[in-house]
């Protein structure tokens, strides 16, 4: 680093705030909790459906072979049976000669060099051995896979694929996956495309030692605009567009110069500017305008920078619908998707992405042009046979597992309250009852253009008497269920959160989420998280205004100065048992009319965490506090639960808090 | 976990979401509080990033991308608190230095040439700059975070660098300069 480097990050480093105020945070927060998600293609997609999978499966099929190989491919990772063949395909497999030979990468992203062999036996089986000279998931040693698998129309499916390092070493996925690297390769299919005689994984492709490789896809050279070509054209279309000349006027959109314009824009089908060049200069005349497919973020960055970037289309085989994805007006699935054949063959559409910019001015009168074009990595469309045969065995496997009492862990992943991915019920209802038998029921999807489905499992237990049902998404490769969704005979089922790093547990429904702030755990429940469950470490009264008191002797002690504080109405607080141990409960049922209101919460504190993390009251509701002095030798100190809830909800909701709280478990971890 | 995380708050998880906006928002503000040199457009800056990225979660294809995509966006509101203040009195390069953090190893002196050389570069400059510099990312990393070609990040990360070494030299010049016309 030179000199004037040096001085330059030095006097950053001295220059930069430490920490963010709270305040900014919980304005933050009190903005997102009141603010639907959206997003431009997100809201022509539907509601969490497409648009909450597609990196899901990004993040596991795809990058877990990413990771073992070296390359971008997608691959079955799915345990289950090798899927079924499609009736939308052709009859005739390929003869094996077809493929039979020797077939390079043209993207190992490692520097290595990644050949495949495939040959014929004479079964009709195809063996295949493929060597890669750097393996990242080997340490960059090299390493080798082999397999054997059969043909299924252009598709070649290695139902086991056995990869190992050559310096004998465990491959190990880079991305911290544990999942073994063999059980991500499963059913790993490659497609023959016969007319460019290439093989391709997804975005990967293989061609043919000895042949030339495929030339790069074209793009656009530097210092690209179009419609006008050069800066000089583009201020005179600009002057021609402030006079309001229809020629050129078309160029400017003020919805393109913000956020919320722009996802107008998106919803509607995209930019004009992006359909015509599309239509124009690239001579597309059917395509699909596909957001998702790029990174698009608006780019204020002022200059020629400002502007869109990655805006993605997909060309649609002209005249054709989709085979795949036939039905038209599908719940959740991108408008027009049925009218959209791939351009390439079954499953691949030429993709191209596209920048906009404003060169002349960068607001709302701007005119608007194309700065950069590139073909890019063809688009597939996933099979929806093979995701549903896929589907559906994996589902069986894993219920069957179930039923058997071992086996099934790994199978779905799971979202819970503390990050692990584990399946509730996964063995036993609640009452510990053995399940009987199972039922997979297909409820929506599959859904271009990843095949996406919703499955709903039900496993039944005491002949019957005890159903639990638990939502599955998948798209046949990644299995997904929120543990909130899992239901016992229509009920949320109770989960164990655990907080304080393992030391104190609380078992709730699944209905209530958990929340991590500072030393301050809660549960909350109901739409705005209205009814709190508090789980406070070390807690300090508040003292004036709203800063923090001493800390008191015990449990008595704090209860009293929380009587006492002149912000607060309580009532007096009486000695009881919870969860077998002896705490001091008290109700905050209001505050005085001249309580300090603490600014950046806009509310009065209760009480404070030694990390001066406040628990508030706010205006209308109310606090049940439980107090406790932990046992002797306990790893932590005195420490509060409180429950709070608005007062026109309060005695109703109390019954359903009780039992969480009586929950409290203290663990020496 | 915290690619469970991310999902989760894909998914609209908003307390996810708040344990990863908790875990992000100080060098958000670093980075948004270097590039404004105002705190209070900084926090409006990361405000508002934030409160995007809540609402465009969903359109976050790669989850491992989060952090970078964070970045993105907080630099993108900071561009646009630039705008709406030149909009507002056309004097984003006036903005008024409030940093009360003392810098042992630099002089008054070299602050102030430091803080009038950073002050003279465009917005989409002090960007590549406080990303390269603090927060420690390469020209490559910049390209992908902001959504530029790596020559255009380069480009940016030159010029700004030799602008703020020219702006030191020419700091430094002056006053001896006044200096011999006083002699």
């Amino acid at each position: 680093m030179s000199e004037i480097e040096q001085t330059i990050s030095s006097w950053l480093e001295a220059e930069a705030p430490q920490q963010l105020p709270d305040r900014v945070l919980e304005a933050t927060f009190e903005r997102t909790g009141r603010s639907r998600q959206q997003g431009g293609w997100r809201a022509v997609l539907g509601r969490m459906r497409v648009s909450s999978f597609l990196p899901a499966l990004a993040s596991a099929a795809v990058v877990v072979v990413v990771a073992a190989l070296g390359v971008s491919l997608v691959v079955n990772s799915g345990i289950g049976r090798r899927p079924s063949p499609s009736p939308q395909g052709s009859p005739t497999p390929l003869p094996p000669s077809t493929v039979v030979g020797a077939w390079l990468s043209t993207s190992d992203e490692d520097g290595g060099t990644q050949r495949t062999t495939l040959e014929a036996s004479a079964q009709g089986t195809i063996s295949m051995v493929e060597t890669d000279t750097i393996a990242s998931v080997c340490g960059g040693t090299p390493s080798t896979m082999t397999a054997t698998g059969s043909i299924d129309r252009n598709r070649l499916i290695f139902p086991t694929p056995t990869y190992t390092c050559d310096d004998g070493r465990e491959p190990r996925l880079t991305n911290g996956d544990p999942t073994p690297m063999n059980v991500s390769l499963r059913n790993l299919t490659y497609v023959f495309d016969s007319a460019s005689d290439t093989l391709y994984i997804g975005e990967n492709v293989w061609y043919r030692e000895g042949a030339t490789p495929p030339s790069p896809r074209p793009s656009s050279p530097a210092g690209f605009m179009w419609p006008e070509a050069t800066l000089d054209e583009a201020r005179q279309a600009q002057a021609q567009a402030d006079g309001a000349d229809p020629a050129f006027a078309w160029q400017v959109d003020p919805r393109y110069a913000d956020y919320e314009g722009w996802d107008q824009v998106v919803e509607a089908g995209g930019p004009e500017i992006g359909e015509r060049f599309v239509r124009e200069e690239l001579g597309w005349d059917s395509f699909l305008f596909a957001p998702f497919l790029g990174a698009d973020d608006f780019w204020s960055g002022g200059g020629p920078s400002a502007g869109h970037t990655q805006l993605g289309y997909l060309r649609c085989a002209p005249g054709e619908t989709n085979a795949l994805y036939p039905e038209p007006g599908v719940p959740d699935q991108l408008e027009g998707a049925d009218r959209c054949a791939p351009s390439l063959d079954e499953l691949r559409y030429e993709a191209v992405s596209i920048d906009l910019a404003q060169p002349v001015r960068q607001d709302a009168t701007g005119i608007w042009i194309v700065s950069r074009w590139a073909l890019t990595t063809p688009f597939a469309q996933a099979d929806p046979h093979d995701a549903v045969a896929m589907a559906e065995a994996h589902l069986r496997e894993f219920l069957e597992a179930r039923l058997h009492g071992e086996g099934a862990e790994g199978y779905v992943s799971a979202f819970t309250p503390d990050g692990t991915r584990d399946v509730p019920l996964l063995y036993a209802a609640t009452s510990g009852s053995r399940y009987e038998r199972y039922e997979i029921q297909r409820v929506a999807g599959p859904r271009w253009p990843e095949a996406d489905m919703d499955y709903v499992v039900r496993l039944f237990a005491d002949g019957g008497a005890t159903v639990v049902e638990q939502p599955i998404r998948t798209n046949g490769r990644q299995f997904l269920h929120d543990v909130a969704d899992t239901t016992e005979n229509g009920q949320p089922v109770p989960l164990s959160y655990s907080f304080l790093e393992g030391r104190v547990s609380l078992t709730a429904p699944s209905t209530w989420r958990p929340s991590v702030v500072s030393r301050r755990m809660a549960l909350a429940r109901g739409a705005d998280g209205v009814q709190i469950i508090w789980l406070l470490e070390d807690p300090l009264p508040a003292g004036e205004g709203c800063a923090a008191d001493a800390a008191p002797r015990d449990a008595d002690a704090l209860a009293r100065a929380i009587a006492s504080d002149p912000d607060l109405v309580t009532t007096t607080p009486l000695t009881v048992t919870i969860a077998g141990l002896p705490a001091v409960t008290m109700d905050v049922i209001g505050t005085n009319p001249a309580a300090s209101i603490c600014d950046d919460y806009e509310a009065t504190f209760v009480l404070l965490t030694s990390e001066l993390t406040p628990l508030p009251i706010e205006p209308g509701s109310r606090v049940r506090l439980f107090l406790f002095d932990v046992p002797e030798g306990s790893p932590f100190g005195m420490f509060a639960v409180a429950f709070s809830a608005p007062d026109s909800l309060f005695e109703s909701v109390l019954d359903d808090a009780a039992p969480i709280i009586e929950s409290l478990q203290l663990h020496d971890p | 976990v915290r690619r469970d995380l991310v999902e989760a708050a894909k998914r609209g998880d908003h307390d996810a979401f708040r344990v990863l906006a908790t875990g992000a928002g100080d060098r958000l503000y670093a980075v948004a509080r270097l590039i404004l040199r105002s705190t209070d457009l900084a926090e409006d800056a990361v405000q508002e990033a934030l409160v995007r990225a809540w609402q465009k979660l969903p359109s976050l294809r790669d989850p491992d991308k989060f952090d970078a995509w964070l970045y993105r966006l907080v630099v993108n509101a900071c561009n646009e608190q630039g705008r709406q203040l030149r909009r507002r009195s056309n004097q984003v390069r006036s903005i008024p230095l409030n940093v009360a953090i003392a810098d042992e190893t630099k002089s008054v002196a070299d602050r102030e040439q430091l803080e009038r050389g950073f002050s003279r570069l465009k917005p989409e400059q002090r960007a590549v700059v406080v990303l390269h510099f603090y927060s420690g990312f390469s020209a490559a990393e910049i390209a992908g975070i902001l959504g530029i070609p790596q020559g255009t990040a380069r480009s940016r990360l030159h010029y700004a660098t030799e602008a703020m070494r020219a702006a030191l030299e020419a700091d430094a010049r002056r006053p001896a300069v006044a200096q011999n016309g006083a002699a």
